[in-house]
């Protein structure tokens, strides 16, 4: 480790590998390969890495947290959704992990199941300031959602508004988990009311927190642009 | 292509956001009165990832902050995880077209050279990169100080060494903590200003 803080990475990997050699399924020495890997910049190697001590050590959340982080800044959003999804199995009681997973799914444009995990973010945060990241997604998936939804629907006049709702939603997605969010029956309605709660939790959590009248009125001026 | 400029306060805000994370990727807003002049900074996020709801949210109230300031967007800055990756990454690369259409055009692109942090003081230690044809491409002498580089690099060193960066405060802070003036950071520049 202090050849790894001296940043002569080489050397350090040289140290792991020879240890590894004596015991190759001493972990702490396969994660610490993994970090030199990522300071080294070496990303496709690391995952790899990752992934294949994960393949072993199935139930190890911080390696999961670090292959999502991995995967997200290489912009491999279907992988990190994938990690974060394991994150959530075994650290659901975490609202960070709802968060960056709706969050995820915002980037892969799948508002539906992001306004879920926003909203069971909400549901696992305790105090109203750790909330205000989820009410900031549950609106602004819901006015996605809304906003797909009143597309498809102006090209589907006479058909039942249910259905053309969760048409829209299936068309502005990709494939995946979507065909899980098919069978569900929120509706524009609900998501009009989801909509417009986050508004008020946002502005309540704002005032409630005294935050200076100039910078209420920047939050006001963008709720407005992700309104229902 | 013509050089931009930079005050002190807002370099200052824009270094120590870089020096506050010094793991992770950062990136932020650059404000001024017109294209080329920058004034401000208003830091976005620390381990700066395509979250796309997140940024928009950023940006669409960095617009509005603007609006009401009488000032506009006139570019962006980065600084990169790794310490000799100057390069404009995908995602920096994606959101400063972004931002460039907010700005109208002419924007600049601020890379911070993590190696040249603070050190030499003659330095500034930023790259300069402006858009042409969907791509950005590097402006030699791209960035110049309106204020005196000693001096200003001395008083920050000094800054980080009073752990004053951590009074600088991005909007993923902010919503940990919506009493946190992100838009401003008030405090930071009261305590850089009396230095």
């Amino acid at each position: 480790m202090l050849l790894e803080a001296q940043g002569q990475y080489e050397d350090a990997l040289e140290l792991y590998n020879a240890a590894l050699k004596q015991d190759e399924t001493y972990a702490p020495i396969i994660k610490r390969k993994v970090a030199v890997l990522i300071d080294q910049g070496k990303t496709h190697d690391a995952i790899t890495a990752l992934t294949h001590y994960l393949d072993h050590f199935h139930a190890d959340l911080e390696a999961w947290t670090t292959l999502s982080q991995v995967y997200l800044r290489s912009q491999m959003f279907q992988q990190a959704a994938f990690a974060l999804e394991e994150c959530m199995i075994m650290g659901g009681f975490n609202f960070l992990y709802h968060i960056r997973y709706a969050e995820v799914n915002m980037t892969l444009n799948r508002p539906a199941v992001a306004l879920k995990y926003f909203c069971s973010a909400v549901e696992v945060t305790e105090s109203g300031g750790g909330a205000l990241r989820a009410w900031y997604g549950v609106r602004q998936a819901s006015h996605a959602l809304l906003e797909n939804h009143n597309k498809v629907s102006l090209g589907n006049t006479g058909s039942n508004p249910k259905q053309s709702g969760k048409k829209g939603a299936v068309a502005a997605a990709s494939h995946g988990i979507q065909e899980s969010v098919d069978n569900d029956v929120v509706s524009p309605e609900e998501w009009k009311a989801l909509n417009a709660l986050a508004g008020e939790r946002i502005e309540a959590i704002y005032k409630a927190k005294k935050v200076s009248t100039e910078n209420i009125e920047v939050v006001k001026g963008w709720l407005n642009t992700v309104s229902a | 292509m013509t050089a931009s400029t930079i005050t002190p306060p807002a370099y200052a805000k824009l270094i120590l956001h870089a020096a506050k994370y010094p793991s992770v990727s950062v990136f932020g807003v650059l404000l001024g009165p017109s294209s080329g002049s920058i004034t401000d900074a208003v830091p976005v996020v620390h381990d700066f990832v395509a979250l796309s709801s997140f940024l928009e949210a950023a940006l669409e109230q960095i617009k509005i902050h603007a609006a009401r300031t009488q000032t506009r967007i006139v570019g962006l800055y980065v600084a990169n995880q790794l310490l000799e990756d100057v390069s404009v990454g995908p995602l920096a690369a994606k959101v400063g077209l972004e931002v460039d259409k907010l700005a109208g055009g002419n924007s600049v692109l601020l890379v911070v050279d993590n190696a040249k942090l603070l050190e030499p003081e003659s330095d500034l230690g930023l790259l300069a990169f402006k858009e042409a044809s969907g791509a950005w491409k590097p402006v030699s002498n791209g960035i110049t100080l309106n204020g005196k580089v000693w001096e200003t690099v001395q008083t920050l060193k000094d800054c980080v060494e009073k752990d004053k960066q951590t009074l600088i405060y991005d909007f993923s802070n902010h919503l940990d903590d919506p009493s946190l003036d992100w838009l401003n950071n008030g405090a930071f520049v009261d305590a850089f200003q009396k230095s």
